[in-house]
């Protein structure tokens, strides 16, 4: 089913603030990023990557670019500092530090891939998520480049109409409270590399993917009922998963939810009424 | 197989420090140690480091064993104390082999360990 309508709005628009960013600095900075997370930062230099842990569950998930072979710079998706701390205790004897950026701004553009006019080439930290044939595009900008940003052709949106494109385009936005997934049940295809060699999780994550095994799956959801960010989905007194997202709509709640997968066509027929 | 080391030390077995002078050798280095140091990263979050070098850097911990110095990062040292290095050849030998007794646990290919 493809309920998407952002033509409707031709490439829309939703600005954000004071994110924090981060710069990773030394001669390690990128061999460093590339053990500790699941994108090939050595041949994509501008993009997202999932940092996880030994068991393949996300952290975190950065938005980096690669300014030079010493260095690095990220806004992390938590937001926490929680995540910059667990990086700084794999920095053993490796030249790397890690340190406060600076605020920066945040752009969500969402287009159509035939309206996709995007310079991924400049200098920015800017990360591209597509789903079908919808693009969104994640820019951070400095006060100065946010001012000299021309958004003539955009549409503003709400957070609100952000928070449902979101959910459209099964783009998740991970939250530090959120429960523990790892990248391949997100559907994190797109920023995890599979030929790279080593990263923290690597292990589990190679084998979940290349034995199927994946056991969980991002499935959209409506409801009439009041949910919130991590509430538990329950068909027939089982437990089958939990809330990931959440947007009111007028007549009930729209969410992405993470469930076991063999009960994603229950969910399908009985929840699902977009 | 040593299994009591004490945790101020690292042992390399023999059969190690004898492999790590062949490769020394076979690279005509005539004067050398072996850095043995822990980095993050690998599938289990620090992976090992085994590294013929000339010598120690200011930082190091020096330890010689069976004729051979080994030169441990101070940084690496708390993950690597009490650990037994061995080396096992043949057709179903792992090459050098970390016995950790810092790790909780290892991938399965034994290069990196978790704590």
């Amino acid at each position: 089913m493809n309920f998407i309508n952002i033509d409707k709005y031709n490439s829309s628009i939703f600005t954000d603030q004071n994110f924090n960013s981060f710069s990773m600095v030394g001669d390690d900075s990128i061999s460093f990023l590339d053990r500790m997370s699941t994108n090939n930062i050595y041949k994509i230099n501008s993009s997202r990557t999932a940092i996880t842990d030994n068991k393949g569950s996300i952290i975190d998930i950065l938005t980096y670019k690669v300014i030079n072979e010493k260095k690095i710079i990220f806004v992390s998706n938590i937001e926490s500092e929680r995540s910059i701390e667990y990086l700084k205790k794999y920095i053993i004897i490796d030249d790397v530090e890690i340190n406060h950026n600076g605020n920066l701004n945040k752009i969500v553009i969402f287009c159509n891939e035939s309206d996709d006019s995007v310079d991924l080439k400049k200098n920015t930290l800017i990360s591209k998520y597509k789903y079908k044939d919808f693009i969104r595009y994640e820019l951070f900008l400095s006060d100065d480049e946010i001012k000299k940003f021309d958004k003539t052709d955009y549409q503003q949106i709400s957070i609100d109409k952000k928070n449902t494109l979101d959910i459209q385009m099964r783009y998740i936005s991970i939250k530090e409270s959120m429960i523990k997934a790892n990248p391949l049940e997100l559907g994190l295809l797109d920023i995890i590399s599979f030929d790279k060699g080593c990263y923290v999780g690597q292990e589990v994550i190679a084998r979940l993917h290349n034995y199927k095994k994946v056991s969980r799956e991002l499935v959209p959801f409506a409801t009439k009922s009041k949910l919130e960010i991590n509430s538990k989905i329950i068909i027939e007194s089982k437990n089958i998963g939990n809330v990931l997202s959440i947007q009111k709509k007028s007549d009930g709640y729209l969410g992405l939810c993470l469930i076991k997968k063999r009960f994603s066509n229950l969910i399908t027929e009985e929840i699902i009424k977009i | 197989m040593e299994t009591n080391i004490p945790i101020n030390t690292i042992k390399i077995s023999e059969k190690a420090c004898e492999k790590v002078k062949e490769f020394a050798i076979n690279e005509s280095r005539e004067k050398f140690g072996l850095k043995v140091a822990v980095k993050g990263g690998g599938c289990s979050g620090l992976q090992y480091i085994l590294e013929i070098v000339e010598g120690p850097d200011d930082s190091d911990k020096v330890i010689s064993q069976n004729g051979l110095e080994v030169y441990i990062p101070k940084k690496a040292y708390v993950y690597l104390a009490g650990t037994y290095l061995d080396y096992s050849d043949g057709l179903n030998g792992k090459g050098f082999e970390f016995k950790n007794p810092n790790a909780k646990s290892s991938c399965g290919c034994g290069d990196s360990f978790s704590v």
